[in-house]
Parts: C-alpha cells; structure tokens; sequence
C-alpha cells in the first residue's frame, strides 16, 4: 500500500495543475487568486466587486426591501451568516447609489440546549458571539432556543411584554453588566429542561433536526414580532438550499419546497423570512471570509460527528456535496428547478389552509388515488384497525372513533378503545393533531415518542383550528358564501 | 421468539417494508393483492373489455405483474383480455436468457405473448450500438428504442392499454433523477399514475405505490419464477448515484419512498416556466416535443456513423455531420466515382461493425 511508485509520481507532475495561480483573472488580468462558480477566475478586488455586486443584486430582484425597513439578521456565528452580515456592513458603507437602504439589527440564538452544554458553556459562547456582534456597531440580540416553548399560540391575544430572559442591548453595556446578563440569559429554566425532554422524545435524528429547526424558525419569528421587526434575513447559501430541496422531496415536504427556497419566504402572514445569500455557493462564502477575514466561529450542532447515514438531512448534504465535486453543475441545477416549482393549487396565498407546526400549505386534501391514501390503505389493511371494514375508518372526522390511527405503538398507551392514557392531564391525539398537520409534519410526528412534549403553539393552534372547523361543520347549512 | 401475525395472530413470516407490521405468508398475500386492486379502482385504470399488455421483461416486477393481473382480472372480473409483450434488445448473455423466463411465464399463466425486437424494428441490436458507441450512453439509445418499441408492439397485437411494472422505489428514483437533471417537464409528468393518455397508448403502472422489496418478497413466497440478473451494460452511472442515495434513504426512514412520491405529487411547475409542447415527429409521426423524435436522431446518428448525434449537444454534431456529408460531396464531384457514397464509410469508427452500412437510413413504421 505504501510502495511508492516511480510511474505514478512522473504522472502527477505531468498533470497540468489547475488551480488559479496559474490563471489570470477574467475582468482585469491579473492573476487570479480564486476560481468561483465553475471556472471563473478573478484577482481580489474583482472578485469582491462581483459578490457584493451579487448580493446586491439579489436583494434588487427580489423588490420586496423598502427604504427605511427595519430588517433583523439571524445570526449563528457560521461561516454563511457571518459574511451575510459582513456584506451588509459593506453595503451600508457603499456610496449613496449602490448602498442598501435598510436598517439592520443582529440577532443570535444560542442552541446550546440542543447539544446538551452546560450553562458555562453557553455563556462563554454568548460572549464571544455578542464580543464579535458588538464590532458591527448594530443592534443586536441573543435569546435562547428554548424560549420558543413559551411562544403562545398565533393569534391569541398580542404579547406585548418582552417575555423570556432575551437579552437585548441597543447601546454598548459595560463589561460585567454584560457578563452577568449573558449569564442570566443561560439560566437552567423549566423549558430547557422541557426542550431536552421533547429532542429525547424524538426517535430519530432526522426528527430532531427537524423540530430544532422549527422551534428556531418560530424563535426568530417570535422574536421579530416582538421587537417591531417585519423581515427576518438568514445566511442560507445556494448550496445549503439545494441539499434542502432534496431533503425536503424525500422527507414528503415537496409541497413547502418552494416557500423554503424563495427570497422571500412568506409563510407567515406578518413576518417575512429572506434568503439574501441564496445566489451563492458555500464555497464562494467561505473564499469570501478567508479572503476578507471575516470570522466566524465553529459550533457543535446535532448533525456534528453523527456521521453521514446519521438523518436525511446529512445524507443529502454528503449526496450533493459529493455530486458536486463531480458534476459541478449539480448545485445550481438543482436549485433552478426548485425555483420553477409552485405548490398544487396556491393560487390565492390567504385561503390555503396552513400546517399548523411548519405554516406551510397543507398538502394532505389529496385525491382517492394519491401516494396519502395509498399509504392510509396499507396501514389499514395490514392492521385492519377499527371494526369497521370501511376504508373510511382510517380517515374518521369525528375524534370519537379514533383509535389512535395511523399512530405508531409507542404513541399509544395500547388501550385500543380510543382513549389513550399517555398522559393523564390533557393528552394530545396523534389522531386529531396529523389533522392539521401537514404530510411531512406528520413524518415528523410520527417519530416522536410523546407527543404531548411538542411546543404549545402547535398542539394549542392545531386544537383551536380543530374547533374551528367544528363550528363550521355545524353552522354550515346556514353559511351563503365559501369564505376562508 | 416466534412474532405473531398482526391480523392473524398466526406465526409472522416477515416484516412489511412499507408499514412495518409483522405478518403471515396468506395475510401478506391478501394484503398484496388487495393493495394492487384498490390502486387500480382508485386510478380507475381499466375499463371493462380492454385489451391491456404487460410489458414483461422477464424480471421480478412484470413477472409479478402479469401474475397478479391474471388473478385480479379473474378475482374481480376486470373484464380485460391481457396479453405479455416483451422486447428484445439484441443483449447475447441478458436478454436471450430473460425471453426464455418470459416464455415460460407465458406458458404457466397461460398468457397469448408478443416479442418485438430492436433488429426488426431498427436495423440494430443493442450489441451492435453498444459496438458503436461503448459502454457509456448506451443506456440512453435502449431506454428511447425500448420506450417505441413498446408502443409498436402494442399496437401490433392491438391492445388500448401498455402496463407496466415500475414500482415505488423506480419512481421515486425517477423524482430525485428529474431534479437532478433539471427536467421539470418530466419532473411533472413522472408521479401520474397513467402517461400519455393524450397521445398514443395510455401506459399505467398499478405498482406505483409498491414497495420493490415486497414485490420480490411476494415472487419469493409465490415461488414466482423469474430472472434475476443485471444488464451487462447496465453501469449508467448517474442514475446509479440516485438509486444508492434513495437505498441509503430508505435505511434512514423506510417511509421516504412513498413520502418523495406525495413530495412528486404535491408540486407542480410555475405557470411562467415554458414547457415543451407535445407535438409528432416529422419522420416517423411518433409523439415529439422536437421537429424528430429523439429515437429517429439516435437512428440517424447510428446509421451515418456518428453516434453521438442524439446525445448531448445535437448542434455539434450535425456540424460534424455536415462537414462530412460536405466531404463526400467533394468526393462525388471530382472524380465522379459512384453516385452512391455513404457517409459511414468514411469514418473509422462505423468501419469495425460488419453490414453496418447495409441498414436503410429510414424505417417507416
């Protein structure tokens, strides 16, 4: 194995080397320091003239930023959202025909929660996130994940006291004032415990991923609200995105693909989510920082040494990763046929029925002959659930019939006449819950042992969307006009 | 210790990939089956007194095709007149042996059958083009021909309706390809459970929403007999990528398969995003979204020599062609040897295969 072989190394030097010292730049013909996209070369200054001018540009497009508008930036301390806030910081300092008009603020969540740091930790990674987001000189925020288990349900009345222990600062606060709050912010509260409860109660990793990333989503939309924000910018790369749209197709999530991946992603009515970093690959981002010194810092999340077979999700980035050392078109590909897909049927955005744990259009009306009900028939016909032959029972509208369908055992305390004593004050039925949820939620809940740890906002919306449809069901003869 | 069975309390046998539950051989069996016939009342695929044709190629899903359909035509008096229809590609060592497991397939179900083979309808065998173009891109000359040559047949023994055998696990790979690919056109049309209502034969596949792996655990418990071997020119390598990342999905979260079947279903293609309009070829009248079916390019770039016509960048090709065909034409003029000079004699690479010269340009159909 370690023979060294004469042949073999007067072929490696044959091999004309590729790499950019050998290339000039393809704007000013220089020589070139990095080859983006596919193959094109560019110097350093070129190569900064074309990414800020990318992201500029991505924000052109879209037209959705008004002069004024008050934007937060999500911030992780990663590579991806660092140069995002290292691009806008660039911008704002642009000269008045090419500078972004809008003004930014930072906001950090700490997740340490999820891959069990203990409350030191998480204050000295708080600390070096808010040393490295005080430079920008914009405001900035940290909260914590767990604190999306105190978001109330939409809709209920407007929570206008600034809850949970989010630390916010507008000005600079002096060194121990900041330490100390930092400290205050990672206090061992009863949701973390709760949040470490609902990953544990995750059977599988690919759950788990899926729950920390809409408890983050929620946070941040929470969060926004809160603050008076109405658009929330994340650092998600092109690249990201594409391993997304795969992820989402094989995790039944097709149908949110296109909100996921849009500039700006609408799903929720008052807060707008936008992907400015969406036209540019993971590795032009980390050229950017490296060529620019950004920094960024390094965190542990679920997926980190998990492996590749570990969960969807980390399968389909090793799987396009590895796609795309081979055939380099393989990101961009992707991700222009994400941008040609739209949703069956969402022609008017305000009457889709939304899925109450992601807000994504619910998926599930689906005909007789579909992959849902196919699925429905299977599991009936090998369980043979109910007494009913009827291949209704598997669909019951009515709670009374429901036998725990479509439940895996676990969620079940087994008593097989409906009523499940999993818990003994208020137990959510997987059966009542999947109603509102949308296919790929359902996945998800599917793999959760305990239900009844699950974020209130979803268990409290899904319960009043089902009492809403109650009341309509009764009052229905009586209405003149569909309204939604 | 011995499972039991989830409906009959019985021994379990195996382990549904598709729901999990434990079950017995006769409960698997009926559960199999009853699957099948719900698909094919819900899709509404057959109507009474059609004439429907498998396509069997002698592997595990038309094998098990054509016997299920046998028995739910008779079970539920579908009304349908079935009839197995195969392909021979002209592979020495694959296909020869696969008719011969077709063959008798047709003498245990008692099935009238058909053979059309790429030779007569073509002029080449798939050895003879795997000669001419190697063993990349090979797959895409025998997907195209297979795809007509189904159809052809089709129409020989007169039937409505083409069945096939793609199951679950071929069409969820087919999704992750389309995307991959970029074919949205393709990408929408892959989940229907019945194609080309529109144009020629309606083609349904009443596996669409089966497990691979139950179909062969079905064909194992049946004892159904079928033939097991990969094409030998099989190695396409880019499909190969989709079909490992689908396996190592399936390990993850056996429900991905038919969770990227609802994704399939679920999306469709912005208005604003041109498609290509279904029109005919003008050659043979096949349906085409281009001037020439995509199998009458392959053919001609087979038969002047130029393999590659139809694959990748056609414009380039017929560059190439035209340079040559303006070649001999110099040839022709100057000294006025015989009127007749073919283009394929003129490149090396047409030159090894014996007669290939000899096959006519054009084949009407």
């Amino acid at each position: 194995m370690c023979q060294v072989d004469e042949e073999g190394i007067s072929l490696l030097e044959k091999k004309p080397s590729f790499g950019a010292s050998s290339r000039d730049c393809m704007k000013c013909g220089d020589r070139a320091v990095v080859i983006a996209r596919i193959k094109d070369a560019f110097c350093r200054s070129c190569f900064l003239t074309y990414f800020v001018h990318r992201f500029r540009a991505t924000f052109g497009k879209a037209k959705v930023i008004r002069d004024g508008d008050k934007v937060l930036l999500a911030f992780s301390g990663g590579q991806c959202s660092s140069a995002m806030v290292s691009l806008v910081k660039r911008g704002l300092d642009q000269s008045t025909h090419k500078k972004l008009r809008f003004t930014p603020a930072l906001i950090y969540i700490d997740e340490g929660v999820v891959t069990g740091q203990s409350k030191e930790e998480r204050a000295t990674t708080c600390q070096k996130i808010s040393d490295i987001m005080k430079e920008t000189g914009f405001p900035w925020y940290i909260a914590s994940l767990e604190e999306a288990l105190e978001i109330p349900a939409q809709n209920s009345s407007p929570d206008t006291c600034q809850a949970g222990s989010s630390f916010h600062s507008n000005q600079d606060p002096n060194t121990d004032e900041l330490a100390g709050k930092l400290e205050g912010l990672c206090l061992e509260t009863e949701h973390t415990q709760r949040c470490r409860d609902l990953l544990a109660s995750a059977k599988s990793l690919t759950a788990k991923q899926d729950l920390v990333s809409n408890l983050r989503n929620r946070l941040l939309v929470h969060k926004a609200r809160q603050l008076g924000y109405h658009k929330v910018a994340v650092g998600d790369s092109g690249t990201r995105l594409s391993s997304g749209i795969l992820a989402n197709l094989a995790k039944g999530r097709g149908a949110s693909i296109p909100v996921a991946m849009a500039f700006a992603d609408d799903r929720w009515s008052d807060v707008t989510i936008l992907r400015p970093m969406r036209e540019f690959t993971t590795k032009e981002i980390v050229m950017y920082n490296a060529l620019f010194n950004v920094d960024s810092l390094f965190q542990p999340t679920l997926a980190t040494m998990a492996g590749d077979y570990a969960s969807i999700d980390t399968l389909t980035e090793t799987f396009i990763n590895e796609l795309q050392t081979n055939f380099p078109s393989t990101v961009s590909t992707v991700f222009r046929t994400g941008e040609k897909m739209c949703t069956a049927g969402s022609d008017d955005p305000d009457a889709v029925r939304r899925c109450s744990m992601c807000k994504s259009a619910l998926d599930t009306s689906v005909g007789i002959s579909s992959a849902l009900s196919a699925t429905r028939f299977s599991l009936h016909i090998s369980r043979k659930e109910g007494s009913s032959t009827n291949e209704n029972s598997c669909k019951a509208t009515k709670p009374d019939d429901a036998t725990c369908t479509d439940s895996s055992s676990e969620q079940c305390c087994g008593q097989g006449d409906g009523s499940c004593h999993s818990n003994q004050m208020k137990s959510v039925s997987a059966e009542s819950l999947s109603k509102t949820l949308c296919y790929g939620c359902q996945v998800t809940v599917r793999d959760m042992k305990d239900l009844n740890l699950l974020p209130s906002y979803i268990v409290e919306e899904s319960a009043k969307i089902e009492r809403r449809s109650r009341m309509r069901d009764e009052i229905k003869d009586f209405l003149l006009c569909e309204e939604s | 210790m011995p499972v039991s069975c989830r409906l009959c309390g019985g021994s379990a046998i195996l382990k549904r990939p598709k729901t999990g539950d434990a079950l017995c051989k006769d409960c698997f069996f009926s559960a199999f089956e009853a699957e099948i016939h719900q698909t094919i009342l819900d899709a509404e695929l057959f109507k009474k007194g059609e004439r429907v044709a498998v396509g069997a190629s002698g592997g595990k899903d038309s094998t098990v095709l054509a016997y299920i359909m046998k028995l739910l035509n008779e079970r539920h008096d579908y009304g349908l007149d079935i009839v197995l229809l195969s392909v021979d590609e002209g592979i020495t060592g694959y296909r020869d042996d696969s008719l011969e497991t077709v063959k008798r397939n047709q003498m245990q179900y008692d099935l009238p059958l058909k053979i059309v083979s790429y030779e007569e309808l073509y002029g080449w065998t798939m050895d003879a083009i795997v000669k001419q173009i190697g063993l990349k891109s090979n797959c895409t000359f025998c997907g195209v021909f297979r795809r007509q040559a189904l159809d052809r047949g089709a129409l020989l023994v007169k039937a409505d309706k083409i069945v096939t055998g793609h199951n679950a696990d071929d069409i969820a790979e087919t999704v992750i390809m389309n995307v991959l690919r970029g074919d949205v056109a393709r990408l929408r049309r892959c989940t229907a459970i019945t194609t080309g209502a529109d144009g020629a034969l309606p083609r349904c596949k009443p596996f669409k929403y089966t497990y691979e792996k139950e179909i062969v655990m079905y064909a194992y418990f049946k004892k159904l007999d079928y033939f097991s071997t990969e094409c030998i020119y099989s190695p396409n390598a880019y499909r190969g990528h989709a079909r490992t990342y689908l396996k190592d999905l399936e390990k993850i979260r056996p429900s991905s398969i038919i969770d990227i079947i609802h994704s399939g279903e679920s999306l469709s293609i912005k208005k604003d995003v041109k498609m290509p309009t279904q029109g005919t070829c003008t050659r043979c009248g096949y349906i085409s979204s281009r001037p020439l079916c995509k199998a009458c390019v392959l053919l001609e770039g087979l038969n002047k020599g130029l393999p590659k016509l139809g694959i990748g960048k056609e414009h380039k090709e017929r560059k190439k062609l035209a340079l040559l065909q303006a070649q001999s034409f110099n040839q022709t003029i100057e000294p006025a040897t015989s009127a007749n000079v073919t283009t394929e004699s003129s490149t090396p690479s047409s030159s090894s295969i014996a007669g290939a010269n000899t096959v006519p340009q054009r084949i009407d159909f």
